[in-house]
């Protein structure tokens, strides 16, 4: 019931995502205000380029480059959670859950990634810098590519969900250990020179959370969508093994039909007519004694 | 323990319907002498200790691997062929002094490929003819298991590393002035190898039966030990540069380290149990 | 600590196998499920002590995954398995030690010797010291693999490593012992000797052998059973059933296309 309902939702998030997201955009060009740079304290120089106080329009991306990110975050987080229920639970429904939501997380984190790099590409001068956001953002991409590799590597549908419930959430853990550590221990070769630990005035931080909203909103609905594509692709999967492995007999029906068949001639081959379902409950002592075929 | 299974074998038969001849009891008793009679002879029933079955998991692992020396001498052959291709790669750089300031990133690297190999090897044996199961049947708690595998590989990358890390220093780093700091290196590569061990056996084991699991272990390892390398290389580096006033780093790199030995270790070993039971 | 006699010396057969309550084997409902996918549906089976029990069915039928239910490698989706009168789903721990399992795969290291693997499987049971040993030197006479104690498993003929998986299987002295295709790679005098050594060891314990070999599996056993879909077909008393109405089921099964 409840499912069916949020069923239901799931456009009207999208439209109201898209809607939000719109809104962001048009108020991030119109009413925020240009950021006047990132107050260096000195200039710095990043792969030869001096990089001064200036962070004029391409900071515009800003407002959909961190949501986007932060959703990545999110759905990796709902992929771990549902990773680790599914350990507990081994429910299949649980491992459909967890895999979707890391497809989406894979997309975000795909989206960021070539956001960040145009930007950085833009502002910095160089397609790539192991910068601690990025490294661990690099990092965190090629952890979710693992545990599609991994998926893909094993055969056993339950050695699958099991061994990528396990990597799931060992990724989730890395992950915010990667962003502690690059952060924390500086590299020798780029000094830290971007922060985000300024406040925001109230015409920046309208649009951002409205983006955030909109983008956490997208994502969700997305996970629906995919959610409900997996269960189909599974249950498709499933209906052709069954169709595979009955040859002859196209469908369950007629299988439980010669399962039943076998049993009621089983019933007889019993000699005593005994239900051939359950087993020979007790014996006495005589005729447990090992035969001689 | 004992009790109780006395008086399931001797137990009062009638209550179950199967019909009894006078003379079956005794027939029990004769089959069920070594177990039933002889009590202290049957330790099977006492609970195992771990401890116990921990070294027995230990030295089977170090008994195999001085007799057939394969991840050993794999490891050490391996290692010194990525030493061959530094030495190429480092060709046309003079001066000792720059090596120095890189050589904590090249050793890091020397022994993280050193290590995927030798883990790679690690669960071999066990796999051969299903012997990771023979382990299962018996009572033994997973993590004894994974606590056990990790230590071995633990000794094992521990004794590499003697090896070539030495052989490092001889080929990269004989000409340039060592700076006194150096043998804190040790440091690092003990809280960095424990790390690599530990969750390098969470993984191996998962790759055990995977297609192409060398590969799919390298897949999954690095990213996954990036942060331990990270930190790691960062001490490495800073020992050796021996520059005075930056040893804060040193320890905050190595802290970072062991909070990440401590909590993807932690990680591991409570998630080995659904590893391998299904 | 003296070495105790072996419960197998030849000619101590006298019967009474159905003394030992309660009952080896009683499982209600078994299922294993993943996804859409039965392995098991809701197999009932209650087998008493003593009884030897050979599974059979086409591929795919769920053998192996009783099996290594039984075995208390894997844990049923839902259902009740008892084993010897313990809860085999509470207290697993308790039964490891009395169910053996001997597989097509020796589950031996190549590299230790036939001693040292037996040592270590019995530390693992938590059997050390002259009792321990008294053991194993007692099993190793027992499968007749005395004299090649201390060379490595790898220089083992098959068989050999065969009679070697028996002597594992039986160091915490199971009274339950599962036997997964045990012949599969066996050639035929091998295979004798390992019908004639589970023979000797059959006092007393109670034998599920999963086998494709109809023949040789109906010979052995006490109780047979066919499952197809995870789910028992049949499952009865040897002297209950006819021979050639047995085997004509089997074929059935596996000719049906049920599985």
């Amino acid at each position: 019931m409840t499912l069916k309902k949020s069923n239901a939702m799931v456009p009207a998030l999208l439209v109201l995502g898209a809607l939000l997201i719109a809104t962001d955009v048009v108020w991030t060009f119109t009413l925020a205000p240009l950021v006047q740079g990132a107050r260096l304290s000195e200039s710095v120089v990043i792969a030869g380029q001096m990089v001064t106080t200036k962070l004029l329009l391409s900071q515009k991306i800003f407002y959909l480059h961190v949501p986007v990110a932060i959703a990545s975050f999110v759905f990796m987080g709902v992929a771990a959670y549902h990773a680790l229920r599914f350990l507990v639970t081994k429910d299949r429904a649980r491992d459909v859950r967890s895999r979707t939501a890391m497809q989406v997380t894979l997309v975000f984190i795909v989206a960021t990634m070539i956001s960040g790099d145009l930007w950085t590409r833009f502002e910095w001068g160089v397609w790539w810098v192991w910068e601690p956001r990025l490294t661990t953002y690099f990092i965190l991409m090629l952890l979710v590519i693992g545990y599609f590799v991994l998926r893909n590597a094993l055969d056993d549908p339950e050695k699958i969900a099991r061994f990528a419930a396990v990597f799931c959430v060992v990724s989730f853990v890395d992950a915010p250990i990667s962003f502690l550590i690059t952060r924390l221990v500086p590299s020798s070769v780029h000094p830290v020179v971007f922060r985000t630990d300024s406040g925001l005035p109230p015409l920046m931080l309208i649009p951002f959370l409205l983006g955030m909203a909109g983008v956490l909103m997208v994502a969700f609905a997305l996970y629906r969508y995919a959610l409900r594509v997996n269960a189909a692709a599974d249950e498709v999967e499933e209906l052709k093994r069954r169709l595979e492995d009955f040859d002859s007999a196209a469908s369950r029906a007629a299988a439980a039909e010669a399962l039943e068949r076998l049993r009621t001639k089983a019933a007889t081959v019993v000699a005593d007519g005994r239900d051939g379902a359950s087993c020979a409950a007790v014996v006495s002592p005589a005729t447990n004694e090992p035969e001689e075929g | 323990m004992e009790e109780k299974r006395e008086s399931l074998r001797r137990g009062d038969v009638g209550a179950q319907g199967a019909v009894v001849a006078p003379g079956a009891a005794v027939g029990a008793g004769a089959i069920g002498v070594p177990r039933a009679s002889d009590a202290p002879a049957k330790p099977s029933t006492s609970k195992p200790s771990a401890f116990a079955q921990y070294r027995a998991l230990l030295g089977k692992d170090v008994r195999q691997e001085l007799r057939t020396r394969e991840m050993l001498t794999s490891m050490a052959v391996y290692s010194l062929l990525v030493l061959a291709v530094y030495g190429a790669a480092l060709a046309q750089v003079g001066d000792k002094l720059q090596v120095v300031s890189f050589s904590g990133g090249l050793l890091w690297a020397l022994i993280v490929f050193t290590s995927l190999l030798g883990l790679n090897r690690s669960f071999s044996h066990e796999t051969e003819s299903g012997c990771l199961e023979g382990i299962l049947l018996a009572p033994v708690d997973r993590a004894v298991v994974f606590l056990a595998k990790t230590t071995s590989n633990l000794l094992f990358l521990l004794a590499v590393e003697l090896v070539t890390v030495p052989l490092f220093f001889v080929f990269f780093l004989s000409g340039a002035p060592l700076s006194a700091t150096a043998p804190m290196i040790v440091l690092p590569l003990l809280v960095g190898t424990v790390g690599v061990a530990g969750v390098g056996t969470l993984l191996s084991t998962m790759a055990i039966d995977t297609r192409g699991k060398d590969v799919l272990l390298a897949i999954l390892f690095i990213p996954v030990a990036f942060p331990l390398l990270y930190a790691c290389v960062s001490a490495t580096g800073v020992a050796l540069a021996g520059v005075e006033g930056t040893f804060a780093t040193f320890w905050r790199s190595l802290a970072l380290a062991g909070t990440y030995d401590v909590v993807m270790i932690a990680a591991a070993w409570g998630l080995y149990e659904f590893v391998l039971d299904s | 600590m003296t070495a105790r006699p072996l419960p197998f010396a030849p000619g101590s057969r006298d019967g009474a196998l159905g003394a030992c309550d309660p009952f080896a084997i009683e499982a209600r409902g078994l299922v294993k499920q993943f996804g859409g996918r039965r392995a098991l549906d809701g197999v009932d089976l209650v087998l008493p002590q003593g009884a030897f029990l050979s599974i059979f069915g086409p591929n795919g039928a769920g053998k192996t995954t009783l099996l290594r239910e039984l075995a208390l490698l894997a844990r049923p989706t839902c259902g009740e398995l008892r084993m010897l009168g313990v809860n085999a789903l509470e207290e697993p721990d308790a039964l490891r030690a009395r169910v053996g399992l001997i597989s097509h795969k020796p589950m031996l290291y190549g590299d230790l010797t036939a001693q040292e693997n037996l040592a270590f499987f019995a530390s693992l049971y938590g059997m050390a010291g002259a009792a321990a040993q008294a053991r194993i030197d007692d099993l190793l006479r027992l499968v007749e693999l005395d004299h090649r104690r201390n060379d490595c498993v790898r220089t083992f003929s098959r068989g050999m490593q065969q009679r070697l998986s028996i002597a594992r299987a039986l160091i915490s002295d199971p009274e339950i012992v599962l036997l997964d295709e045990p012949y599969s790679g066996l050639d035929p005098h091998a295979a004798e000797l390992f019908d004639q050594l589970i023979d000797r060891v059959r006092e007393g314990r109670t034998f599920v052998m999963v086998s494709h070999d109809l023949e040789k599996g109906y010979d052995l056993c006490t109780h047979a059973l066919i499952l197809a879909q995870g789910a028992v077909v049949v499952c009865a008393q040897k002297a209950d059933v006819d021979r050639g109405a047995f085997r004509d089921l089997y074929l059935a099964t596996v000719g049906m296309g049920v599985a």
